[in-house]
Formats: structure tokens, sequence, C-alpha cells
């Protein structure tokens, strides 16, 4: 070849590179076009509809996969049914895991507000449980989706049907979920997501057809090719599986399709690879064994996630359980959650978020910070908890409750009364009281409740010289603190004393110590003070309206009743978990299935195990107290009705 | 003692680039634009974020290829092929920077603007705030202006590098040269303190390094011309200098 025809083709080659390039790039542009016309976070929802159905940052799965979730793997999620009226989804997998089913315009506690009930009417929500947020984000980014995401709002944990799930339950918005087997859920999804079965189907096979999990693979049957294994969750099933719906679901266009098989792709990625740290998911029959769901319904572990996503550790031993809680009456507290740990309520939404599955980065963003907020607001501010007459129809004592109009005496009978007495007496200084004259107001400034919104100590005090909290309750005595603190795992678990910090410098834009990779570069909007955020040791003293609603009782959920909390009655060692029947006679959760469901789906509660001690708060006596006065605590459980 | 003429003489012989050259500095470029929109796609990352990583990957290509178009500033005298392929590597660095600067302004900044205005206290700004606002109160005002206004010197320049065809000699007289001057000086300083000083990432700080590095190489080279006296290495065939087009 001569010298031109080289520097004819040397020339040739460098146009085609330009060429290819330049067509690269205008096909990027289109994309990136595209791309940025998707829906995104532009929805934003306001106070009681960003609670109920608001994106918080949950996202977890596309619409198009749940709709056919109960096909792809019927073990971990049974089909639901569709009720025929409204389209809702109720039993199977939604009942399994105590999900509240949508039941359309019915009766809430607070009230439906019009953006809410039409955006419930209307919207995609209709057919999905109560609390299901959909978004056009995708998971754990602050980044538009052709497809539709589905993640958790706060409803979703903090609602619940009182006094049961049965057709006379009322929903009441901001009540914990004291069925919801949140931590069973997610691991069932897991499952789901490394989940396997035979793709061939020869007869003799035939029983490895259905889904199994990776521990019961193809090492089971030396006979059968490893490779001949798929897994369960992938775009070809999930197409398959809506087609074959009567009348088949629709078709997913191209950009949905290219989104859900990136979501499969990323998902299962990141779930094989940190199975080191979470090890294998629970079958779901394992999931109602304490030995493999040691939270059970009703229940978080809320710093395991925590310890998982930002310290990167695996957090088996971490025990620190706590109830689902009731979100009423949030402005009343000076420090969030149940060891007051958290001062700012944007911060406490944002990190209960963070639990669900939002990151640092998406709950930056539009549709999802500003959910957070409102939320937070409408639990400040507008959300107070029902009273009993509410919920079961008839007054708590014996007047009725319009009787004696805004003023507490004239409605409460005299059992009651007494029951106030004993309740100021031994009670508000750490509670608070009820306003007399104003029965919605809850007194935060009483002259008398100096111990409202303190911290008793979980952690011996002894042991911590001089590293007491301002705000911890005391001086207490050795023989006191031991009688009366609580199970102390929830603060006292390994990581506790760096968490707090840990958590700060998270949202923090420029901490020079940063301790996770993450990069953040504004000021975040759920940031906290570093003096906003601790390890108080101990659970805060906080309000207890609404206080019937709010069962089971302690922070870990291990005292089923009132009755029982005040030691009316002794308290349980073991005992039934998750659909309970209420029971008003103690005021709390009884010890026998409720409406919802089969026992099958109960959860045994040992309170011998760490994390689920029942120790501790015996007011206004201990069991054995010789003091103790049977009469004056069956009229303080009277009077906690009323309030 | 070198001969400072140097430093500051440019002949006005730019011609039109060589269909290599603008292989050589399209090509990187185009790619790294396409790998860096859609490697912010992919998680490599903890938690993806679409546009703070096109902000971060974008800004990445610029400082990568600011490394050849800040050192052969000053070596773009030696001949019209040293001058184009400045012209070209600092053109597709400022296009690099540009896509930053749009995703930095408009994607996460002005994104944010909608919750600023209700909640802007959590953000360290007024009720009313605007996108600057935010950028300068989160990069501190000598900061922000001073990248607003290298923003800007260098759009200037890299639009008269095209315009122009030549610095002392040419139309643009002593006022272009020393506006080049004073750009390709704040570009060096904000690239290498926004890498090397204010690192974010390893990578950042090997580019920034990088840079420094082609900078002192090309001091060497053009100290060692100036001394040694050889001004003119070979010009490319296709090359046609000024002179030629003006005569």
């Amino acid at each position: 070849m001569s010298n031109s025809k080289y520097y004819q083709l040397w020339t040739y080659m460098n146009a085609v590179a330009i060429i290819a390039t330049l067509a690269l790039l205008v096909v990027t542009a289109v994309f990136l076009y595209k791309e940025s016309s998707l829906g995104g976070g532009r929805e934003r929802l306001t106070g009681q509809a960003a609670f109920v159905a608001g994106s918080i940052g949950t996202e977890f799965i596309p619409l198009p996969v749940l709709e056919v979730i109960s096909d792809l793997d019927p073990e971990g999620f049974p089909a639901p049914t569709v009720e025929p009226k409204t389209g809702a989804w109720k039993g199977g997998w939604v009942d399994l895991y105590g999900f509240l089913e949508n039941r359309g315009d019915e009766e809430t506690i607070p009230s439906r507000e019009p953006a809410l009930k039409s955006l419930l009417r209307e919207d995609l929500r209709k057919q999905l449980p109560i609390g299901f947020s959909i978004s056009y984000l995708r998971p754990t980014q602050p980044d538009p989706s052709p497809v539709a995401f589905v993640g958790l709002a706060c409803a979703g944990c903090h609602s619940s049907r009182l006094p049961d799930r049965g057709p006379g339950g009322k929903l009441v918005y901001g009540a914990g979920n004291n069925a919801l087997d949140l931590i069973g859920f997610f691991e069932a999804f897991r499952g789901l997501l490394i989940k396997r079965r035979y793709a061939d189907v020869p007869a003799l096979h035939a029983t490895l057809k259905t889904a199994r999990s990776i521990t019961e693979g193809p090492d089971l049957d030396a006979s059968v090719d490893p490779e001949a294994f798929e897994y369960v969750l992938s775009l070809s099933n999930v197409e398959r599986a809506r087609a074959q719906r009567t009348p088949p679901l629709h078709k997913l266009t191209t950009a949905q399709r290219l989104m859900v098989w990136y979501w499969i792709v990323g998902s299962r990625t990141a779930a094989l690879s940190t199975l080191k740290k979470y090890d294998l998911p629970s079958t779901p029959s394992q999931l109602r064994s304490p030995a493999f769901n040691s939270t059970g319904p009703g229940r978080t572990k809320p710093f395991v996630t925590l310890v998982n996503s930002v310290l990167d550790l695996p957090a088996r031993d971490n025990h620190g359980y706590s109830k689902i809680p009731a979100v009423f009456r949030e402005g009343d507290r000076i420090w969030s959650q149940f060891d007051g740990s958290v001062r700012d309520h944007n911060t406490r939404s944002g990190l209960a978020a963070m639990t669900s599955g939002g990151s640092v980065h998406n709950l930056s963003g539009l549709g999802v910070a500003d959910h957070v907020i409102e939320a937070a607001s409408y639990t400040r501010t507008a959300l107070v908890g029902p009273r009993w007459e509410q919920i079961f129809g008839q007054p708590s004592g014996g007047i009725p409750p319009n009787a004696g109009d805004d003023d507490e005496s004239a409605r409460l009978d005299a059992t009651q009364r007494i029951g106030r007495d004993v309740y100021r007496k031994y009670c508000a200084s750490c509670h608070g009281r009820p306003d007399p004259g104003r029965p919605n107001i809850w007194m935060t400034n009483h002259r008398d409740d100096r111990n409202f919104g303190k911290i008793f100590p979980a952690v011996n005090p002894a042991t911590l010289p001089g590293a007491a909290l301002s705000d911890w309750i005391g001086p207490l005595n050795p023989e006191e603190w031991e009688l009366q603190h609580t199970d102390p795992e929830r603060v006292a678990f390994r990581d506790s004393n760096r968490m707090p910090y840990i958590l700060f410098t998270y949202f923090d834009q420029d901490h020079p110590h940063k301790s996770t990779r993450e990069y953040f570069p504004l000021a975040h909007p759920l940031s906290v003070a570093r003096d906003g955020i601790r390890n108080s040791g101990g659970y805060v003293s906080g309000p207890i309206d609404s206080a019937f609603s709010r069962a089971p009782y302690l922070h870990n959920g291990s005292v089923p009743t009132l009755a029982q909390l005040i030691n009316l009655e002794p308290r349980p060692e073991r005992f039934l978990r998750g659909q309970n029947a209420y029971d008003r006679d103690g005021v709390g959760l009884g010890n026998l299935p409720g409406p919802g469901g089969p026992k099958a789906l109960y959860w045994m509660f040992d309170a011998s195990q760490p994390g689920n001690l029942k120790v501790g708060h015996h007011y206004p006596w201990a069991p054995g107290d010789p003091k103790r006065n049977a009469d004056e605590l069956k009229a303080l459980l009277a009077y906690l009705k009323s309030l | 003692m070198p001969d400072l003429k140097y430093f500051v003489a440019v002949e006005p012989r730019p011609g039109w680039p060589s269909l290599v050259q603008g292989t050589l500095s399209f090509v990187p470029f185009g790619l790294g634009m396409v790998a860096a929109m859609a490697a912010a796609e992919y998680p490599f990352e903890v938690t993806p974020n679409l546009r703070l990583y096109r902000t971060i990957y974008s800004a990445w290509l610029a400082l990568a290829l600011l490394i050849p178009a800040l050192g052969l500033f000053i070596i773009r005298g030696i001949g019209p092929s040293w001058w184009n392929a400045w012209r070209l590597y600092w053109t597709f660095s400022f296009l690099a920077y540009a896509v930053h600067l749009y995703y930095a302004w408009f994607g996460l900044f002005e994104s944010q603007l909608p919750l600023v205005s209700v909640h802007p206290e959590l953000y360290g700004v007024g009720k009313g705030a605007t996108t600057l606002d935010l950028v300068v109160a989160h990069q501190s005002p000598p900061i922000a202006y001073s990248n607003l206004v290298v923003s800007a010197l260098w759009a200037i320049d890299t639009l008269l590098s095209w315009l122009i065809p030549g610095e002392r000699g040419g139309r643009g007289g002593w006022a272009l040269l020393v506006e080049r001057w004073v750009t390709w000086a704040w570009v060096l300083a904000s690239a290498v303190v926004s890498s090397v000083y204010f690192p974010k990432h390893l990578v950042s700080v090997v580019l920034g390094s990088a840079i420094v590095a082609s900078i002192v190489l090309s001091l060497l080279v053009r100290i060692s011309i100036s001394i040694l006296g050889n001004t003119a290495p070979a010009v490319a065939p296709n090359h046609v200098s000024a002179k030629k087009v003006r005569s």
C-alpha cells in the first residue's frame, strides 16, 4: 500500500471516529432530554395527604412488579383478592404482613381532608394498602423514573384500625400499626430478589418448579444442572405474569421495561453483595418464628438499619427493639423518639424514612424532603389521637361524651375522678396532664409536672459518674433506679455512643470527618445541629393522650395492656402478637386472635429475651409493694381510658 | 537569561485544525461526556444521584481536558499546530465545564428552589432566595463570584479564540493577549484550588496534580526552546498560516 493510501485510510479512520462520537453524543443528548421530561418528584402533597400518601423516599419496588408479586412468589407473597367495588387489594400478603387494606371512603380519625380524599379515590393508590405511596422516583435516588415506584408513606406504619382490624375497625391516622410485620415483609422481599427456581419443567423435577430460597438450590440434587435455575424475579417473568392475568395487565413501554430491568439488576446485585452483612433472608415460614425474626409484628429495630447502612456493619447482636409508635401531638415533645435522642422533628422523620429505605440523597430531593417536612409538621401541629368514645361509640365512664362540654370533671364519672387524683399524684409529674378546661390541649408545663419531657435513664447512672444528662430525671437512688428502669437495649447497644455523631456527620455537608462515602454538596434540609442529636441513655417521659390507642406499652411493646402496665394485673411472660383483638377491660391488646386472620399469622412475644424485657415503670406501685391499692388502680385505669 | 518573548509572543497563525487534531481532542471529549452522563446512571457510588454525579463526572472531564489545554497554552506560540491544539482542548474543556456548570446551577441548586422558597431557614438563605443566593450561601461569596467571573471569561476567551485568529499581532492586540493570560491564570487557579485544595475525591486530586505537572512540563519545554533558540517545530501539512492567508 502506498503512502497516500495509508494517508487516505488514516483520514477515513479519523472521520469515522469523529462521526461515531458525534452520533453517540446525539444519542446521549436525546436520552438526557427524554429522561429530564419524566415526572420525578413533581408531586408535592401537604399536611395530611403528605402523611398518608406522600413519598418519603422509601420506594422499593416498581408498581408493575408489585402487581404480579404473588405470581412470582406465591409463598412469600400470597395473592390478595381484589375488592370488586374499589379495586383494592385485601387478604393475601396484605394481611400476612399486617398492612391495612384500603376500604375506599371509610370513616377515618382524623377525617380525611378533601385533598387526600380525592387522591385516594382517583389515584393508583386506591388499590394499594393504606400508607403506600406511589411516585415516579427511583429507589434511593432523587431521580425520575418512567415507571411508578411504590414505597411506604408515614401512614404505612403509623396508621391502625381500632379497636381491631375487623369490619367495625376505624382507621386512625397516627396510631402505630401493632400488627405490621415490617421486618418480615422486607425479609420476604429480599428473599424474592435472590430466589431461584428450576427453569425447565421436566416431570422428573416437577417438585422443583416452585420458587426456592438459594439454600434449597441445585446442590440438593446432583442430577440437576445448576445452570437450569433461573431467578424468579426477571423482566421476562414479570411480563409473562402480567400477560397471563385475566384480563391482561397493561404492557410495559420500552422505557418502563428498561427501568424495571435496571431495577432488577441493581436490587439483586445489592442483595447478593450484602449477603455477608445480612445473611440469607429468612423463608416466609421462618418469619413467624422469633428464632428467625426476633422483632415480630408491631415493632422495628431502628438502629439495626442505621448500623447496617451508615456504619456498614451487620448489627446481628443489636436488640434495640421499638414498637411502632403513635405519633400524636409530637409538638408536645421537646425531644423526639422513645429515647429522646433527636430534637428536630424533620430530622426525626427523615431518620425514620432512612430506616425504611431512604437515603441521604433522595431525602434531600423535591417530592421527598418536602413530604417529610410536611408530614412532620402534620404530626406536630394537627394530628391528635382518638378519644375512647370515637372508637367504641360509648363513653369511657358513665357520662355521655357531650354532657360536660369542655369541662373534664363533668365528663368523668365518680370512679374516673378518683382515678384522676391517682394520676395526678403518681403519673402527671412525668407525663403531664390534659387541660381540664380544654380537653384537646395537653399541658406540658404545669408547675407540678417537673419531670415532663425528661429522661429516665435505662443505663445505670452509677456506672456513668459525671456523664449524666442535664435532663435526666433525678436525683435517683440506686434502689429506685433498679426498680423502675426499663429494657436498656435500645439505648445501650454496642454502637449507641457513636451513632449520634455519625448521624450528625451523615447529613452535614462539609464535615471533615465524614465517616461514610456519601457526599452531599448542599445544606441538607434534614440536617441536624450537633447538640440536636444524642444518646440519651434512657427513655423520655412524654404525653400519653389517647393512651388506650397506644397499646402495647413500654417502648419495646412488652406489656400488652394498661392494666398490666400499672400492675393491676400481672405482666405476661409470653403472649401472642399479630392481629390481636382489643381488650376493652384491660385496655390494650388481647391475648387472642382478632378477626383479622388465622392463628398462623401470630408470633410469640417472649419477655425474657434480650430487648423484650417487661421490667420497670412500676408506677404507681410495684406488684409486691405493701402500699398497692387495687381499687385506686382500677380507678386509674378507668381514668386512663378517658385521656 | 531565557528570552521572555516566548512567553507572551504568539504569532497569529492559527489556520484550521487538522483532522487528526480534531480526532484527538473531540473524541476524548465526546466519549468522556457520554461516559460522564452514562456513569451517573450506574451505582458506582453508595447512592446514585444523577444530577450530582453528572456534575461531578463532567467536572472530572473538564479537568482532564484542561491538562493538555492549560499546558499547551504556554507553548502555543511554537507553531500553528500547537496553537490549534491548544484552542481545541481549550474549547472542549470549556464545553465539559459548561455541562458541569449547567448541572450544578440548574440540577443541584435551582432544582431545590421550590423547597428553599418554603423553608429558606434550612438552607441558610432569606425569603425569596434565588439560585445565586443559594450558590453564594453554599460556596461563600468569594468562591461563588470568582467561579462566575471565570466562567464568563472562559466562555468569552473560547469564543474569541475562534473569532479572532491571533493575539498580539492580530486584530485583538495587547488587550486580547492580556485577556487570554488573565483567563488562563484564573482557570488554572480555579481548577487547581477546587481539585487539590478542596478535594472531594481522589480522582480530582490526581487530575489537579496532573494539571500542575503539565504546566511545569510546558514551562520546561518553553524555557528550553528559548534557551536553545529552536522555535520552529514541524507544522502539519494542512495548516495554513495566518500570514499566508493575509497575503
